[in-house]
């Protein structure tokens, strides 16, 4: 099945088509929700909500721009939705402590859980910025609006998580990350 | 650039580097930027969701399903229940002249204040001066309805009061002393 013979599928309502759709963009954007919520249940609910947006919108979808950054849009405005629920943006809460749980491998990239672990050691603010501005590929001016902050903000706290973020890889003694003076 | 230094890499491995070379190469892999080594490894995260997940989401849109087709019945349900009310009342006028509904209205309705009704002497109708003159006679006695006399007075039909009075000569006759007395 084609992804087009996919959509008209599901834009007429047939349920083993939109149960395909579900398992074949499911899994990528679970691990996408992983970035941005720690709680299994609370990624759930969102990725239940979300693909109830995609299958229930599906018409809308014309054919510009790929398929799967379009459900991807959805789920991720769906998470930030969820966050803004809880969190502030505009308060950003700096954490003194870092201790980061880290396996004794030292590795050349970095495994599912090590991002995991990085991540969640991070303030939802940087964090979701971070994951916005570096993995998703946002620019500041739409990040600014998706949170409701300033591009200021935006990048400022993009500085700071980098910047938190190097001092966690420096700690445990990541070898890929270049050092104070390398990076300037 | 990313992809000429994992084949520089590929190739050293294979023929083997001296350590100089080798140094140089870790160099050029630490100062990976931290940003790509993210982007690098965020499909790692992928794993599909718990299965339930589809079942809650199935759930979900068996209910739309539901709602959508009970939401259209009603709409046609409502469209139907206008259409009659528009039917019944475009038949409304033709049934008015037909039947006497409005004078039954009239009568289930009194106006709060009577009105008076004047008997135009030409009309030749008898009937229906009796009854007007009746229904002015009923009307006179709600207003002023029967005083309570003494036990000496006596009640007459009034079409025999004028009869009494020619006999008010005859002594004894109590309706002529009622009268003279009044």
């Amino acid at each position: 099945m084609t992804e087009k013979e996919l959509i008209a599928a599901c834009t007429k309502q047939n349920r083993k088509a939109q149960q395909w759709l579900f398992d074949q963009y499911s899994p990528t954007m679970n691990g996408t929700l992983k970035r941005y919520l720690k709680r299994t249940e609370d990624r759930e609910d969102v990725l239940v909500e979300a693909f109830f947006k995609v299958l229930t919108n599906i018409e809308q979808f014309k054919g510009n721009g790929s398929f799967e950054g379009w459900i991807r849009r959805i789920v991720i405005n769906e998470a930030l939705m969820f966050l803004r629920k809880k969190h502030n943006f505009n308060m950003t809460v700096e954490i003194d402590d870092v201790d980061v749980p880290w396996r004794s491998k030292v590795q050349a990239e970095l495994e599912a859980q090590d991002i995991l672990d990085l991540l969640e050691k991070l303030p939802t603010g940087y964090r979701t910025i971070f994951n916005l501005y570096v993995l998703e590929g946002y620019k500041h001016r739409e990040i600014a609006e998706l949170l409701d902050i300033s591009i200021n903000t935006s990048k400022s706290q993009l500085i700071l998580a980098k910047k938190r973020m190097q001092e966690m890889l420096e700690k445990v003694n990541y070898p890929g990350i270049p050092s104070k003076e390398q990076s300037g | 650039m990313k992809n000429n230094f994992f084949q520089l890499n590929r190739s050293k491995d294979q023929h083997g580097l001296p350590n100089q070379r080798k140094s140089r190469i870790i160099k050029m892999k630490q100062s990976k930027d931290i940003f790509d080594l993210f982007r690098e490894s965020k499909h790692k995260l992928d794993e599909a969701p718990n299965p339930q997940a589809w079942r809650r989401l199935e759930k979900r849109l068996d209910t739309r399903r539901a709602t959508r087709g009970g939401s259209l019945y009603r709409i046609m349900a409502m469209a139907a229940g206008v259409l009659l009310l528009i039917g019944v009342f475009s038949l409304l006028p033709a049934l008015d002249q037909n039947s006497p509904q409005e004078d039954v209205m009239a009568l289930n309705h009194p106006p709060s204040e009577m009105e008076d009704l004047v008997v135009d002497p030409a009309d030749s109708d008898q009937n229906i001066i009796k009854v007007v003159e009746f229904s002015r006679q009923y009307q006179d006695r709600m207003v002023q309805p029967i005083e309570e006399g003494s036990s000496a007075k006596k009640l007459v039909p009034s079409n025999q009061l004028n009869t009494r009075i020619q006999n008010a000569d005859t002594p004894g006759d109590t309706l002529a002393k009622q009268k003279s007395e009044g």
